[in-house]
């Protein structure tokens, strides 16, 4: 018993032994580093924000009043913009899948189809998803500008000048104008993605269907359409997820304005959490971004795989 | 074979119809950045009097007041530490995790893959105020390391994920036969496996540089110096402060904080489109 001991710990004391002790734990050592950036800066923060969610606080103060669940009622209740909020999430979330996805299929079949021409053309559509979010939000806030944008001088010169106006100013249309801008970063993305799916089909299925004689639109239809089925259900969850995500573009094109009307979760939550100084709600409204987000996805995530496995 | 003549009119027809649409499309697609290229030579009289016109005497004059009155030179600089440094830990790190959870056992393997891996489902967003407390208390808030923190561990999951894809489709009779050979386990990562990995931790690398340096939320929440801003958050302080009617010159400071990212585009642009597609199927 003695000499197992003495033998066990003389292990960590000879150079062989250490280093058997490391190789066998390697596995674990080497991730370790990319662990400790998780627990650190992605797990630690998510309980805090559970904890820091019950109770009223405005950063500084050293007393914190435990309120239970009354940020949460606070927010389903009696926060109109919050639930304006989400109702903006929805729309962004249903437009950029009812626009991008019918779009983006379509221009990459087309890209795929013509190659040469659809090389340029598709070095083209993603350009603006490489651009940051703030260059492209102040790119489309001048070009929305009621003196010299160009949205406006072009309804001029075509004769619509009648519909010429403060795009992001018009609480009318400042959403619409933000959702234009925001399928003109992503319709590249899609069409990416989806090229990327096509591609994987093997390229033997569309000469077959060539010398049966499918016609373009057939060939869409019967070949690309039923494997591109997935595909498009990932999309809706990418949407779903982005728009949760949402931040950037308006919190620079209309800082939720005009009279609240543009607010998503996350820039409400800002405004709550560090204009309002609210930690508390701020995080309140975190834990719903988390579960519309992170929970709902992965639900949906699971219910296709195994339907679509199936 | 010959085609009827009314069939090849309607090809053409059709071919002529698709070329129209593509080109406008296009036109839609680059006309804002080239708007702004061309506001940039202007000035804000140019720009007022005529928002479509060429500008009469182009000069740089509005880059030079960007980098310099606008700060946008010091925050160029600011964004290359930060983002160098943030891709320069992702590199090292994430490709050592994604190997050792997809290559090597060890006990809770299958928990620290998930814990690895989740951030990449999560929204950031969610947890600002906890972000934000737990950089005060390690004293980092409006620093340049804070924010380097913050962007490595929010960025290590994609990376993880991505560099996870790599190793599972290598042989495992690579690493079968430096078993044999007697290496340890670090020495096959450094000797065999990381070398081999080399392509794909630099498509990592330039997705990550990318969306490092475009980022503009931790900056906004973390940092509160403009000698400290990075690009996108000095972007927006240039458009609300001083400067806020100097469109032409905020137009030259856009393009400055779009030239490196168009340029890796142009260079790279099918590992990034490749990369970024990954995000569909990483899911």
């Amino acid at each position: 018993m003695r000499e197992k001991n003495s033998l066990v710990v003389s292990k960590f004391f000879t150079l062989k032994g250490l280093r058997e002790l490391l190789d066998s734990q390697a596995g674990f050592l080497m991730a370790l580093p990319a662990l400790v950036f998780a627990v650190l800066f992605v797990f630690y923060p998510l309980a805090q924000m559970f904890y820091l969610s019950l109770f009223r606080w405005n950063f500084v103060s050293p007393n914190m009043v435990f309120v239970g669940l009354d940020n949460f009622t606070r927010m389903f209740l009696n926060d109109q913009v919050y639930l304006r909020s989400l109702l903006n999430v929805i729309l962004l979330a249903g437009q950029s899948s009812a626009i991008q996805i019918p779009i983006g299929v379509a221009l990459a079949t087309i890209i795929l189809r013509y190659r040469r021409v659809g090389g340029l053309f598709w070095a083209i559509i993603f350009l603006p998803y490489v651009v940051s979010s703030v260059a492209v939000s102040l790119i489309w806030t001048w070009m929305y500008n009621p003196y010299f944008g160009s949205v406006n001088v072009f309804l001029r010169a075509v004769g619509l000048g009648f519909l010429a106006r403060p795009w992001l100013g018009d609480i009318n249309t400042a959403l619409i104008a933000i959702f234009g801008t925001v399928n003109w970063i992503y319709i590249g993305l899609t069409t990416t993605m989806t090229i990327a799916t096509l591609r994987s089909i093997p390229p033997s299925i569309f000469e077959s269907a060539r010398i049966d004689g499918l016609s373009g639109f057939q060939e869409f239809r019967k070949i690309t359409l039923p494997l591109l089925k997935e595909l498009i259900v990932v999309l809706v969850i990418i949407d779903i997820a982005g728009a949760f995500k949402f931040f950037d573009l308006i919190w620079v094109m209309t800082q939720g304005g005009p009279s609240d009307s543009t607010h998503v979760t996350t820039t409400w939550l800002y405004r709550a959490a560090f204009r309002a100084s609210e930690p508390g709600y701020g995080s309140a409204i975190g834990v719903t971004v988390f579960i519309f987000s992170f929970v709902i996805v992965q639900l949906l995530i699971k219910f296709t795989r195994s339907r679509l496995t199936r | 074979m010959e085609l009827p003549k009314g069939r090849i009119f309607r090809r053409r027809a059709k071919l002529f119809a698709l070329a129209i649409v593509l080109t406008l499309i296009s036109i839609i697609m680059i006309y804002p950045l080239l708007w702004t290229l061309i506001t940039a030579l202007k000035t804000n009289r140019e720009l007022f009097l005529d928002p479509w016109g060429l500008p009469s005497n182009p000069t740089f004059e509005n880059f030079f007041k960007a980098l310099d009155r606008g700060n946008m030179g010091t925050a160029v600089i600011n964004s290359l530490i930060v983002s160098l440094s943030s891709v320069f830990l992702i590199s090292v790190i994430a490709p050592m995790a994604a190997f050792a959870t997809s290559r090597l056992e060890f006990r809770f393997r299958g928990i620290v893959t998930n814990l690895l891996i989740a951030g990449f489902f999560i929204a950031p967003h969610a947890v600002l105020v906890p972000l934000l407390l737990l950089l005060r208390d390690m004293g980092l808030v409006d620093s340049h390391l804070g924010l380097i923190l913050s962007y490595v561990g929010w960025n290590l999951p994609f990376a993880v994920l991505f560099m996870k894809a790599f190793f599972v489709s290598i042989p495992s009779s690579l690493q079968d036969s430096a078993r044999v050979d007697g290496l340890s386990k670090y020495a096959m990562y450094q000797k065999i496996m990381m070398p081999l990995a080399l392509p794909t931790i630099l498509t990592v690398a330039i997705i990550m540089f990318i969306g490092i340096w475009n980022d503009f939320l931790f900056a906004f929440i973390f940092l509160r110096s403009p000698s400290n801003f990075t690009v996108p958050i000095n972007l927006l302080n240039f458009t609300t402060g001083r400067y806020g009617n100097d469109y032409v010159a905020q137009s030259a400071a856009v393009l400055i904080s779009a030239i490196p990212t168009i340029v890796l585009y142009l260079v790279f642009a099918e590992r990034i489109r490749k990369g970024v597609a990954f995000m569909a199927f990483g899911r």
